[in-house]
């Protein structure tokens, strides 16, 4: 039954381009930017339980990353990987210091580096051109994010499956639920940690690289921004944590709201990331999925993979 | 199998070990009894190494342990369970058994031969049916079981209880004691800390009695509750209530 409901969507978000919906097709790309950020960022945050406040430092700095190295001529593969690897090096730098914190420390601790990377952006004008911004070269490059995109969609959900099935994801989950006795029962519970960070990143990284090409124009705000930090989170937690299926739906539930009333009341949007996380802590704390009624159909039909 | 040498742990200002000496020896059961903050929780800790000790040695299988911290000092062959059950509560019980046995143990075996393992324990528990129920659904005794599931996943020579029996009722604790009896006829020694006497006198061949850190008495159950230091101590407010209560 799972095979058949993602076989059909997958079939369907494959030919979508043949329809020439422009509109459609932006708003596809952008659904799954978000839905790769939300999912990646569960990697490390609901599988652990760390919750990464600065998940979008790693976007953004694979973004910029990108964006100089293509300037200066770097051939666009190479761009992509370096900007993957500054993640991944970014993620093993930081966890050393951020996993000796645990609980809301280790989040805002998290999240002062994506301030930190936002101030250094603005301020380092003469690599980064500050508030201006950054350009690469233009193109009209549609078709190729958007199969990119769902390339990487599809790549994060297949890695989270085969997380939640392996000893590795065995661990992880340890240590979110008691990470002292983990411990004490050989897991090697920095190393989990470091590791889920990473592959986190690493999604988070590529995916910033593509947003740069895509875009053509990225400056400090579109990329580390507090909205753009809190907008993973919020997806993740609205959908339910630690299920695979959860940030995605979270993230095409929160985005289509997003765009009904963005059309209508210009600046709520900037206030509902913050509000979602808040009333969903409050009183929804497993997410939509585990709602009773949501959460029966899901199992129904196989869609329910947690850890 | 363990020697401890002059150990001694402070916290602070406070000492809540000083000097203590013993040695459990192959195969044996050993018990740990005292009043509440005699250290006797914290001695585990010492020993399964959660915490450095302040000075003073530990030797397990002929090997230093002392600095050794608990992911490797379990991976040697030394296992325990906590004095409040704490499995991995959002997990299922068989996965709580396979974290021991993936990571607990030097070599690894994979999933399919953990898994096999893992129900091998859980008959032996009587908690097989429970294998896909979530940890925090089990009854307390179960949860119990399930701690001493997951340390023996890691194939323990050594295993540490912490009040196994503690808050089960009596029928429970004497199905308890079954249980670690037959543990240890398959070759694995045990030294255990417990507050129920009938379980530490019935099971320990030989018992060490600590209070406020100091070990006070140590020996065969029979000469240890008829010490006059323990009696002072600990068990001679026991024998007066119970003779009140017995008309």
């Amino acid at each position: 039954m799972n095979r058949i409901i993602l076989g059909i969507v997958l079939l369907f978000l494959l030919i979508f381009p043949v329809f020439n919906l422009p509109y459609l097709n932006t708003f596809l790309i952008i659904l799954f930017m978000y839905i790769l950020l939300a999912e990646s960022y569960d990697i490390l945050g609901g599988y652990t339980g760390y919750i990464n406040m600065g998940h979008i430092a790693f976007f953004g700095i694979g973004a910029y990353t990108f964006g100089l190295l293509w300037n200066t001529g770097l051939s666009l593969y190479l761009s992509f990987l370096a900007g993957t690897l500054a993640a991944v090096v970014f993620a093993i730098l930081i966890s050393f210091p951020l996993f000796r914190l645990q609980g809301a420390y280790f989040s805002l601790a998290a999240f002062a580096l994506v301030k930190l990377m936002e101030h250094l952006t603005l301020n380092l004008s003469s690599i980064t051109h500050g508030s201006d911004g950054l350009k690469v070269l233009e193109g009209n490059r549609m078709i190729p994010m958007y199969y990119l995109s769902l390339l990487l969609v599809v790549a994060v959900v297949v890695v989270s499956f085969l997380i939640t099935r392996s000893r590795f994801g065995l661990a992880m989950a340890s240590v979110r639920e008691e990470e002292e006795i983990a411990f004490d029962f050989g897991v090697p519970v920095q190393r989990i940690k470091t590791t889920a960070m990473v592959i986190s990143a690493s999604f988070a990284g590529l995916m910033g690289s593509f947003y740069t090409w895509y875009t053509i124009f990225i400056n400090p705000s579109m990329v580390f921004g507090t909205e753009m930090a809190l907008m993973p989170i919020a997806m993740a937690m609205l959908g339910g944590s630690g299920v695979i299926i959860g940030p995605v739906i979270g993230a095409v539930f929160l985005l289509i709201v997003e765009e009904t009333l963005w059309t209508r009341f210009a600046y709520l949007h900037t206030a509902a990331y913050g509000l979602v996380i808040l009333l969903v802590g409050l009183f929804m704390p497993g997410g939509l999925v585990r709602l009773r009624p949501v959460r029966r159909f899901l199992i129904r039909v196989g869609l329910f993979k947690e850890l | 199998m363990l020697v401890v040498q002059e150990l001694s742990k402070t916290f602070g200002g406070l000492t809540a070990l000083s000097g203590i000496d013993f040695q459990v020896e192959q195969g044996s059961i050993t018990g740990i009894i005292g009043p509440n903050g005699a250290g006797k929780t914290t001695m585990f800790n010492l020993i399964s190494g959660t915490f450095l000790p302040t000075s003073g040695s530990i030797r397990f299988k002929g090997r230093d342990i002392t600095r050794i911290k608990s992911d490797k000092v379990c991976r040697i062959g030394m296992s325990r369970t906590y004095q409040n059950a704490r499995p991995f509560e959002a997990l299922s019980v068989l996965q709580n058994v396979l974290i021991g046995i993936s990571y607990g143990r030097k070599d690894r075996p994979n999933i399919k031969r953990a898994e096999s393992e893992a129900m091998d324990i859980l008959r032996f528990l009587d908690l097989e049916r429970h294998a896909p129920v979530l940890a925090d659904q089990l009854s307390p005794l179960n949860k119990k079981r399930l701690e001493l599931a997951r340390a023996l996943g890691t194939q323990p020579e050594l295993l540490l209880l912490d009040e196994i029996a503690a808050g089960l009722i009596p029928s429970e604790t004497l199905e308890m004691m079954e249980v670690i009896k037959q543990i240890r006829s398959r070759g694995t020694t045990i030294l255990m800390i417990e507050h129920i006497m009938k379980a530490v006198m019935d099971l320990s061949d030989r018992v060490i009695v600590l209070n406020y850190g100091v070990k006070i008495a140590e020996g065969k159950p029979q000469e240890v509750s008829s010490n006059p230091k323990v009696i002072e101590a600990y068990l001679g407010e026991e024998v007066e209530e119970k003779g009140e209560e017995t008309p």
